[in-house]
Order: structure tokens, then sequence, then C-alpha cells
């Protein structure tokens, strides 16, 4: 039961290294929030702020209303999942999950109760014997996240817990830990360089990079309505599509790629929101799966497919337009080969443009 | 050359090809071992069942096998037994105190407020380094009853002089300030790895959980340092029940055998009175009490593992 609010906090390191600068976010209870973005880009030691395991340079972090900037971590109220899982390797299961609760002297039922149940939602009853080192990485993890739920913190950190499984384990762990979330209601904010989970899992996304909060939103909204090229491309898989190209008024308002291989006229409503960037460098955006066959359409691409990945359910085809590697997601067709000649078009009422020179989105789609 | 399916119609074949490139490979490390380490010891051995001394050593015809006579000889040497109340008295105040300055300087250099780490490492290292004699030599000197450093410094705070070596119940603590002096920073080295291998996040977890530092200390740098604690502390009783340069040079085993220890006695018995086979045997006794320490530790350890 716990709100999370940072007001600009920044973290300079040694007096001169920027790690993070002015990043507001205001995290709701019972709020699961991922922070994402490629290594690097701050997200981790904005979670160890929150946590206390680094110095708060700037700004200001409440936990439930409470300023702890100066509050030791233990006094924080938090519990803390890590990329390792850090668990004691001298310990057992249980003696590493009753840890805390011993050294917060609850009394040795209360102990046995909270650990025990923790163990029931986890499903590492009988494991409770163990030393981690004869425990499989997913085994670790749970065990972990149940040594961070027998607190009953206020907030929940996890810091990329889910990088050090397999793909098959990951995926499996991401929907539990999800479920874990919806039983326990408690505020969640989670770190991950993987866009999918941060999709898959967060109730709000914090894109970063460089140290700064591009974009905080909902998984659709990031994804439908991007602010940059940056959040454009981190989030979705395959990756948007960018052409550089400039807009041009020729009988209504064109845009044409830098080497002229693609231009198109833009849709009236388009238009008149891109006439102040006539004759300058725009970035035109396409999501792989706006792309279609257009087998009997005249003014369709004339494309030569460079690579076919079969993916059984869908076909990714690779191509060039501008010598710029274009990726489209399209429904299986045996005509789909490698070095296959076909037609295809976009939706362009999907499309995106963002300012060549800020990187920032000068048009969204409607949806 | 050991080609595999054709060989495994013929084993006895492959059993000699495989002995043969066993000798090849391990045969001049074996022969090196044999010849400069089991061969002495072998030889040391059974002189300690015979009267070894300097007139066998001029005609072996002199030579007497006595059997276990030097082993009763010894049990019935008040000497011996000095020596070896001695000998544990260093090891077992020295040994505990060598360990406890070397994790103290590890953990302190190991934290994070310190800066300038690798100068103060070297600094700490440096008695290691420097000849033993030279030491004592000096040390001496920083002991000495009328014009020592340390009873100089002493006298600020009204105490002593101290006739340090030359009392015998002073001269065993200034040996054993001087062997820790000499030796922490070599197993503060090896804390320092140590320390290093315990990754930083079961602090961090443990920080989070609401362990104090004393309780970090206590329930993760504790436990997970134990293995390097106890190769530490074989080696450094190993190691300190060999004491011999240290009383040698500074007291040559006074005043009074207060600092007699089993190797000097060993020293003196073999080579200032030549009684070969007699020394051998204390050589031997030695070796069976230090086997017997090490076992005990590791018993200890598993004990407590368990």
């Amino acid at each position: 039961m716990a709100e999370v609010k940072l007001i600009n906090v920044g973290k300079i390191y040694e007096g001169k290294n920027r790690a993070v600068s002015n990043v507001n976010i205001e995290i709701k209870d019972k709020e699961f929030v991922v922070l994402v973005g490629p290594s690097g880009c701050g997200k981790s030691t904005t979670l160890r702020m929150i946590a206390g395991l680094e110095e708060i340079s700037e700004g200001e972090i409440y936990i439930d209303g409470k300023l702890v900037n100066n509050v030791p971590p233990k006094d924080r109220d938090i519990a803390m999942v890590f990329q390792n899982y850090a668990l004691y390797p001298h310990m057992t299961v249980f003696e590493n999950m009753a840890f805390g609760l011993k050294l917060r002297k609850f009394s040795k039922e209360e102990i046995k109760e909270r650990v025990n149940y923790a163990a029931k939602i986890l499903d590492i009853e009988n494991l409770l014997d163990r030393r981690p080192k004869q425990l499989s990485g997913g085994q670790r993890q749970r065990v972990a996240v149940g040594r961070a739920i027998v607190r009953k913190p206020k907030v929940f950190l996890f810091d990329e817990p889910l990088s050090n499984l397999d793909a098959k384990l990951r995926v499996q762990m991401r929907s539990e830990l999800a479920r874990l979330h919806q039983k326990l209601e408690t505020t969640v904010v989670y770190v991950t360089h993987d866009q999918t989970e941060a999709m898959t899992m967060g109730s709000r996304i914090v894109v970063m990079k460089d140290g700064l909060v591009h974009q905080v939103d909902a998984p659709l909204n990031l994804y439908n309505k991007p602010v940059n090229k940056f959040v454009a491309g981190f989030i979705g898989s395959p990756a948007m599509n960018f052409i550089d190209g400039f807009i041009i008024q020729h009988e209504g308002l064109i845009f044409t790629s830098e080497k002229e291989e693609l231009s198109f006229t833009l849709e009236p409503e388009h238009a008149k929101k891109l006439n102040q960037f006539i004759n300058k460098k725009v970035t035109l955006g396409i999501r792989p799966e706006d792309f279609f066959d257009a087998d009997e359409n005249a003014d369709a691409l004339n494309i030569n497919l460079e690579v076919v990945e079969q993916m059984g359910s869908e076909v990714y085809v690779y191509f060039f337009i501008d010598g710029v590697q274009i990726n489209a997601r399209l429904k299986p067709d045996p005509k789909y080969r490698h070095s296959s000649k076909v037609k295809l078009q976009f939706n362009k009422n999907k499309i995106h443009f963002f300012d060549a020179s800020t990187g920032n989105v000068i048009l969204q789609p409607n949806l | 050359m050991v080609g595999g399916s054709s060989l495994r119609s013929e084993p006895n074949v492959k059993t000699n090809t495989k002995l043969s490139v066993l000798i090849l490979f391990l045969g001049p490390s074996l022969i090196v071992i044999f010849v400069f380490f089991f061969l002495p010891v072998i030889a040391a051995f059974t002189m300690s069942f015979t009267d070894f001394d300097i007139y066998s050593l001029g005609n072996f015809d002199y030579l007497r096998v006595t059997g276990f006579d030097n082993y009763k000889k010894l049990l019935n040497e008040p000497l011996f037994w000095t020596a070896l109340k001695n000998t544990f008295y260093f090891v077992l105040v020295g040994g505990p105190l060598s360990v406890a300055a070397s994790l103290g300087t590890a953990l302190l250099l190991n934290s994070k407020l310190i800066k300038y780490k690798s100068i103060f490492r070297m600094i700490y290292f440096l008695p290691v380094v420097t000849t033993l004699v030279a030491v004592s030599i000096v040390w001496r000197y920083f002991y000495h009853p009328r014009f020592g450093l340390l009873n100089y410094i002493l006298s600020f705070i009204g105490l002593g002089p101290f006739d340090w070596l030359g009392d015998p119940n002073l001269a065993m603590p200034a040996i054993i300030i001087l062997a820790v002096w000499k030796n922490f920073g070599y197993n503060m080295i090896i804390f320092i790895a140590g320390l290093q291998n315990i990754p930083e996040d079961l602090y961090e977890a443990a920080g989070i959980e609401g362990a104090t530092a004393w309780q970090q200390f206590k329930h993760i740098t504790i436990p997970l340092l134990a293995p390097t604690t106890l190769f530490i502390s074989v080696i450094t009783m190993i190691g300190y029940f060999q004491l011999f340069a240290e009383p040698y040079v500074m007291t040559q085993g006074g005043p009074l055998n207060s600092t007699l220890s089993i190797v000097l006695y060993m020293y003196q018995e073999g080579f200032r009175w030549w009684n070969i086979g007699y020394s051998t045997a204390i050589a031997f006794a030695l070796f069976i009490i230090i086997l017997i320490g090490t076992l005990i530790q590791f018993r200890l350890q598993k004990e407590s593992e368990a």
C-alpha cells in the first residue's frame, strides 16, 4: 500500500559522470511500473536510488508520502529481487527467506507461517531444506521472490530478475510474476532491458535512454503513439522501420525518400499537420505489420526480397529501400522466397513522422 | 598414436600404451619429487631410529640401530617439554593474533571508505618481503631496554622500562609481536581476495532486509569467508609451529629457555651437538603434532558447516 514519487531525481557519480537526470515519475499504489531502456540508460541506477543503495544526488524520492532521501534501505519498507538472485549460499531456502524476519525479531511461529505461506504461493515447499546451489535458476528466482514477499513490504523492486533464465522459463516466470502482483496487490517497480517483458508485464512503462525519461505511458499507448524516434524504435519487435526523406509540395504534399526510391502523396489530413515541414528533412516510420500484399495495385512498391524468415504463423521479409533494410511482417505465402519479386503496400493511416533533427514525433497515427 | 577403435580389440595394448603415456608425462616430476622429497623424508625417518651422530658421520661403523630409544629419550627430556610448551604458547597466542590482524586490515582495506588502497596494501605487505634476519636485528634494537624505541614510547604514558628480550615473561610476547607484524600482510592479501569473492549484492540484499553492519559481518562475511579462514589458519599454524629464526637471531632461545622453540631445539641438538638421529626424532614429533593440528582444524570446519 504505497505510492512512490520521484521528483527531479538525478544521479551524478563522483561529481562529474551524470547517470540520471530529471526523472519525474509518480507510481500509484498497487501499480506495476516497468523501467525499460538499453543498457546504461540509468534504469538500474534509478531503481537503486529508490532502494537506497545509491545516494540521490539531486531531487527527492517519496515512498508512501515520506521523503526517503536520507532513510537507509532497511527503513524504507521495500524488498528487492536482484538479477543474480543474491541468495545467501550458506543458508537453506528456509533460512534465506526467514533471514529478514529474524533480523526484525519476528516470533518463530510467525516466521514459519509466513515462509510456509510464501513457499506455497511460489510452489517451493519441497525445497525449503536445500541450499541455493542445489537449485535450478528458476527455483532460485522463486526463492528470491519468496524472500521478498515474506516481509510484506510496501514496494517491490525487481532488477532484471529474469535475465539469467532461459527463454522458455522467462516466459513462464513473466506470467507468474504478473499473477503474483495481482494476488499480492503491492506496488512494483520492475527494471528490464527487454521491451517484450515491459510490454507484457507493466501497467505503465517508463522508457529511458542516456539517463533521461523519454516517455511514461501504458504499453499500448507507447506502441501506438511513441513521442520520439527512440521510443518508436525501442518498443515493438520486430522494430519499426525508419526511412529518411523530405516533404515536398507538389499537387498536395508528397513524401519522398532521400534517394527517391520511395515517394507517395500524403493523406489530406496528414498534409495539414506537416505543412510547416515542407522542404525539411523528416523520418518516416512504418511498423512491420503495417505492410500488406498488394498484387493488383498499380502504385504498390516493387520489391526484391533479400531475406525471408518463416515463422509458421507469419513470415518476416527483409528488403532495402534507399539502402536501408526494411522489415515487413506478412501472412505466409509460398511466393515469398529469397530474391523473389513481390508487390507490397503499407497502411498510410498508420504511419509516423519524426523531425529528423530532433527525433520528436510530428505526426502520430489516428487510432 | 592412441587411436581409439583400432585398439579396442586388444585391451592389453591399450593398457600398456596408457601406462607408457602416464609414465612419459608423470615420470619426470615423480622422479624429482621422489629424489628431493620422499628420499630425504624416508632417510630422516630411518635415521630417527639410529644414534647417528658426528662419529657415525666420520665412520659408518659407529652407527647403531637403537629402535625407539630416541623417542623415549625425547619424552623424558625436560627441555623438549619446555620447547613444546613455548611453541604451543607461540602458536596459540601468535596464530590467532596474526589471523585477527590480517582479517582486520583486510576488512579495512576492502572498505569503500578507504582511499589509496594500493599504497596501504603495499605498506602492509612490506614486512613480508623483507628479510627476517635483518628485521629481527632491527627489532632487537627496537626492544632494547635502555635505548629502544618501544620503551621510549611507553615512557610517555608512564610505563616501563621493560627488558623485553631479557625478561623470561616478556621475551615470548616480544617475539610474538614481531612475528605478527612480519606475517600479517601475507594473510591479509589472501583475506582481501576472499572478501572480494563475496558478491556485493549479498550485502545489499541483507541491508535492505534490515541487517546492520555488524549483522552483515556476522551473517555474511564470516560464514562466506570460512574456507579462506580455514586455509589461512592451517598455513599459519604450520608456519608458526616451525618458529626458528626470530628466537635464533634475537634470543638464542633464552632467557632461561623461555623462547626455545621445537625447531630451535632440534637445530641445537642436530647442528650444535651433532645428535642427528635424535634431532630427526624431534622433527618427526613436530610433524605428528602439526598433522594432528591440521586434522583438528579440518574437523572443526566440517562440523561448523554441517
